[in-house]
């Protein structure tokens, strides 16, 4: 029981985490985005800041680059370069960005980085301990 | 069902522009350090040591 409710907890932590940064750092009023042709509410804004990334570094890019769309910061982008870059427009298209207007970017990206990759994780981790707890009590 | 995953969706990227904005570095940097590096690296180190401890129970037996 006690093990159960180690690895409830486990798996509960990074989402507890998201609320946690969400919820401390959430402005007193809310901005909107226009997501395909929707406003909805979001704790970010929509429009390029110089001193901070928002909504339009999701949409547009962002970081130090000659790209003239891009929101201009004084940040550069340091780790998403050269094949760390490559791997991460991989996972996006393996997500669907290039459908554009569909939804399905969106529902890809739900469930494969909120649902299933973390699943992964935690199910390993379970496996691991629990190998782990085994080998243990057989040595002893 | 789709304004739901909309909702965690925008939920979860304001999460990570949030954190990016905290630690100083790009929403595109945090999304690569988390999602290409933090998250594979975790990913293989738990099956290699999966497979190291098959290997060692099977070894004993």
């Amino acid at each position: 029981m006690k093990r159960l409710l180690i690895y409830i907890s486990l798996f509960i932590a990074p989402f507890l985490l998201v609320v946690c940064v969400n919820e401390l750092n959430r402005p007193s009023q809310l901005n909107t985005i226009n997501l395909m042709g929707k406003k909805v509410v979001s704790i970010n804004p929509s429009r390029c800041m110089k001193d901070r990334c928002t909504w339009f570094c999701h949409n547009h890019g962002c970081g130090k680059t000659q790209k003239p769309n891009r929101c201009p910061h004084k940040k550069k982008n340091v780790i998403n370069t050269g094949f760390v870059a490559t791997i991460y427009w991989g996972i996006l298209e393996f997500n669907g960005i290039s459908n554009g207007e569909s939804n399905s970017y969106q529902s890809q990206s739900v469930m494969n980085l909120v649902i299933l990759w973390p699943l992964l994780l935690l199910g390993l981790l379970i496996f691991n301990i629990e190998l782990f707890l085994t080998r243990k009590k057989k040595d002893d | 069902m789709t304004e739901l995953i909309n909702s965690i969706y925008i939920y979860c990227t304001d999460f990570t522009i949030t954190s990016a904005n905290l630690i100083g570095i790009t929403y595109e940097d945090f999304n690569a350090l988390i999602f290409c590096v933090i998250w594979p690296l975790l990913t293989i180190v738990s099956l290699i040591t999966l497979f190291v401890q098959i290997y060692l129970r099977h070894k004993k037996i």
